[in-house]
């Protein structure tokens, strides 16, 4: 039983990893709590479901999707957050709520709340081991999700935008003055970030075999908050243990104590954590300067 | 002249980094102690070291012999300490007078009564605390834009107000991290003049600059520090004298 | 400076006059309740901006406090029969209480923290609301909510309540205008604005957020009290993470840091839902919107700096002085 917790576990911090790097890369570069990233990458999914029902091929389908993600935050990149860059810390996350709503509010008004099947015709076999049962959507997932954490290391590491991201998250003005193009670059990390998201949403809705409004906010936006504070904002690797770790201690807790309570003992869990290690895990390393 | 600051074997390092390397000072009563060196020697952490704001990897900081070492900042600001900062530090979207007033806040002690039944400001302590920050702004020549919002001074305006806040809460030292930069030949002339009648009335001072003619022309003492560790210590003329200080500014002569 | 403070509270005592009046030109039962409910709600947003305007802590999560004002309140007068003026006072103290240990447990957290266990809080309360059945009864809720009574006087028309709510607003107003202004206030705006060279005058930040966070929270939960024995029905579906959003906008839309402004967001939105239907249906679709514009183009709000009122009473002196300088 306990294997099988662990494996369910997994799989589902897999698909965390992938919401919560998403989101810890605007974080870790902008220091914006983005309130919205849940609420856009739901439009790319629900964008990728109306393909779907309209008879598109799933794969082109979720590129879509993924664009559309990519797209979106683009454009409340440029319109909403950009003006307010420099603004201090309340002022962009609150603009950040802002958007949330806004776009919450337009899947509400085109889709409604219901619950949606979501099927792409990939259907997983289970493998038995044993005891335990391991769906090979599951591997699949783990596999989408490690390949697109390395390709971001790569991206960051290896190219010369990635390394005008980096060279960002230090300084915007001192990268200004070497000539990285601040606004584009920012834009693509959005960007990215966007896109990221919506891998993550599709994969959720994968999972489930469904999709409703809540993939956005409840189990996206916070999934990637609960992930970060335990991994540490900021911090991509820390993203990605702490979202593996969160998924973990659900199926943990919905396994062996409540499921009824789970979203309240996980919250408490968190709470109590940042009692112990206020910094998270792995604490994005910046010295403070005065 | 009693020690008021002393430390003891004060490292600081950041990763590999020696920021701060065993040095050991004195500030005594009543000079004007300047702190000299070449960029990244260390004289800010210094400062934020002897203050709490950073914690020592190594070594001690004593005031009036007790020992500080790992106290919070408002904790170390409450024995007598206050200071300045190299980029200026305002509460940008309060008043001129609100500014100096949270520079008291230390002094004054309303309690619950005169906070939630007087009016606001009419307070006995309340009233007191504004003349004594009217009159510390008015040596400042700042009593005119008491009620403007901070943010909004120029430049210079900034500058005096921090250390009229760093005043209001009637330090026995006195930090100025670097009060000059930014300042005009005439405006540093002025600063000197404020520096020295600060430390006429009975304050002590420490001083971290770049402007050698205003540290050497005000400087009871100096301090100078290179990557971290203390190479000299003295009056001007034997500062200025030094073949280890010479060098860490000019570079060593090749033979 | 004697003249405009004279000037002010004069102002103060006869908007005061006027809202006590108001019920003799506004009779309608409805209309009495929409002010009930927009003064408490105005409480509310005083609260928040203690917290986040004048303080700078961002805190998503108010609606719980309300909630558990809301229930401790309830709880104790329909289940314990505490009279009114007890469950209401202790409602505040507790939601203080629950406020001081959650600011303690954050003190060391950065901002960004502090954001999101606020959120989470939110979550936790609602989920206990909902789920700790035998004490909150559930879904269901808990009905028959006694009304206010004051030694046998019992505030159980809307027209009785509109004084008690009114004298609640205007006694909460006070008290936090000069919490505002004094050495607590200033040490706030000081954290606010910048913490570390507030730490370097001597406020102890980790001890002022706290307190900070207590002292709204008292405030929050009083009024949540309040407002359970007003529609004496305490529903687990009113404290939820939309509804704290909606309360943060009250305060931000008049502007954060104007005390004034919380009460004209507030009026506005609570007033607008009432007025028009499909205002309510959109009203988050609203709030979204006004978020990302207010702040791009009026982060001070509507009677904050450089908004809307500092700019009528800019014409207002622009017009007054013409003459003036005319004459010289």
């Amino acid at each position: 039983m306990l294997l099988q917790h662990l494996i369910n576990g997994l799989s589902i911090g897999s698909i965390y990893a992938l919401i919560a790097m998403g989101y810890n890369m605007v974080y870790g570069i902008l220091e914006l709590l983005n309130f919205a990233h849940g609420d856009v990458y739901a439009v790319g999914c629900f964008a990728a479901l109306g393909l779907l029902t309209m008879g598109v091929h799933p794969a082109l389908a979720i590129m879509a999707g993924i664009i559309v993600g990519f797209v979106i935050n683009l454009f409340v990149e440029k319109l909403a957050y950009r003006p307010v860059r420099y603004s201090g810390r309340v002022t962009p996350t609150i603009t950040a709520v802002g958007i949330a709503y806004i776009m919450r509010n337009a899947i509400l008004k085109i889709w409604g709340p219901e619950t949606f099947a979501f099927d792409i015709g990939v259907r997983g076999s289970n493998l038995q081991f044993g005891g335990i049962i391991i769906g090979t959507l599951q591997i699949y997932i783990l596999l989408i999700a490690v390949s697109c954490m390395i390709g971001i290391t790569l991206y960051l590491k290896k190219t010369k935008t990635g390394q005008g991201i980096i060279a960002i998250s230090q300084s915007i003005p001192t990268a200004a003055l070497m000539g990285v193009p601040v606004n584009r670059t920012i834009s693509i990390v959005y960007g990215i970030g966007g896109a990221l998201g919506v891998i993550g949403g599709i994969l959720f809705c994968i999972y489930y075999d469904s999709i409703f409004i809540g993939i956005g906010f409840a189990l996206g936006t916070i999934k990637a908050w609960m992930a970060s504070i335990i991994g540490g904002v900021g911090s991509l690797k820390g993203a990605v243990m702490g979202a593996i770790m969160l998924g973990l201690m659900e199926s943990m807790v919905s396994g062996y104590v409540s499921t009824l309570y789970k979203d309240a003992i996980v919250w408490l869990l968190l709470i109590a954590f940042v009692l112990i290690k206020p910094q998270g895990l792995f604490p994005a390393q910046v010295a403070e300067k005065i | 002249m009693t020690e008021l600051v002393k430390t003891e074997d004060l490292s600081k390092h950041f990763g590999g980094v020696k920021a701060l390397e065993a040095v050991e000072m004195t500030i005594r009563e009543s000079e004007i102690l300047g702190v000299i060196g070449p960029n990244g020697a260390g004289k800010s952490t210094l400062f934020n070291v002897i203050t709490g704001f950073y914690q020592p990897t190594r070594g001690k900081v004593f005031y009036n012999g007790v020992e500080v070492t790992g106290h919070r900042v408002d904790s170390v600001v409450d024995k007598g300490l206050a200071r300045t900062f190299q980029n200026i530090r305002l509460f940008d979207q309060m008043t001129v007078l609100n500014n100096v007033l949270v520079g008291m806040h230390l002094q004054i002690h309303p309690g619950i009564m005169e906070t939630l039944f007087r009016d606001p400001g009419k307070g006995q302590k309340e009233i007191e605390a504004r003349d004594k920050c009217m009159s510390l702004l008015k040596y400042f020549g700042l009593e005119k834009d008491a009620t403007l919002v901070s943010g909004n001074l120029p430049y210079g305006k900034k500058r005096k107000l921090e250390i009229a806040r760093a005043l209001a809460s009637d330090p026995k030292i006195l930090l100025l991290d670097e009060p000059s930069a930014g300042m005009n030949p005439n405006e540093t002339a002025e600063l000197m003049q404020l520096i020295d009648g600060i430390n006429r009335k009975g304050y002590t001072v420490v001083v971290i600059e770049h402007n050698m003619k205003l540290i050497m022309g005000i400087s009871h003492r100096i301090v100078v520090l290179n990557f971290g560790k203390k190479i000299a210590e003295g009056d001007p003329a034997a500062i200025q004298a030094d073949a280890s200080v010479i060098e860490a500014y000019l570079g060593k002569e090749e033979d | 400076m004697m003249n405009l403070a004279a000037n002010r509270k004069m102002i103060t005592i006869a908007a005061i006059l006027a809202a006590c009046a108001l019920p003799l030109v506004i009779t309608d039962e409805y209309a009495l309740r929409v002010l009930n409910v927009f003064f408490i709600y105005s409480v509310v947003a005083l609260s928040i901006n203690l917290i986040v305007g004048f303080c700078g802590q961002l805190d998503m999560g108010r609606a719980a406090f309300m909630g558990l004002g809301a229930y401790w309140s309830a709880i104790l007068a329909v289940r314990l029969h505490f009279p009114f003026f007890v469950a209401f006072l202790t409602a505040g103290i507790f939601a203080g209480l629950v406020g001081a240990i959650l600011g303690f447990l954050c003190r060391k957290s950065s901002f960004d923290y502090l954001t999101l266990i606020t959120i989470g809080f939110n979550v936790v309360c609602q989920v206990v609301f909902l789920n700790w059945i035998p004490v909150t009864n559930g879904a269901m809720g808990i009905p028959k909510v006694p009304v206010p009574e004051f030694f046998g006087f019992a505030f159980d028309t809307n027209l009785r309540f509109y004084y008690l709510a009114l004298g609640f607003l205007v006694v909460c107003y006070v008290l936090i205008e000069r919490i505002t202004k004094s050495k607590l206030g200033r040490a706030f705006e000081a954290i606010r604005d910048d913490s570390i060279a507030a730490s370097y005058s001597g406020i102890n930040i980790q001890n002022f957020k706290v307190l900070n966070f207590a002292i709204g929270s008292v405030f929050t939960g009083l009024a949540g009290s309040l407002l359970v024995h007003y529609t004496q029905y305490a529903s687990p579906f009113n404290y939820t993470l939309d509804e704290s959003v909606y309360q943060l906008q009250m305060a931000i839309l008049g502007g954060l840091g104007s005390l004034p402004g919380s009460l004209l967001g507030t009026l506005i939105l609570v007033v607008a839902p009432e007025i028009s239907r499909s205002f309510y249906e959109y009203r988050l679709v609203f709030v979204g919107f006004m978020m990302v514009i207010m702040m791009i183009y009026w982060p001070n709000g509507l009677l904050g700096k450089a908004g809307v009122g500092e700019r009528l009473i800019g014409i207002m002196r622009f017009r007054k002085k013409e003459p003036e300088e005319a004459g010289r």
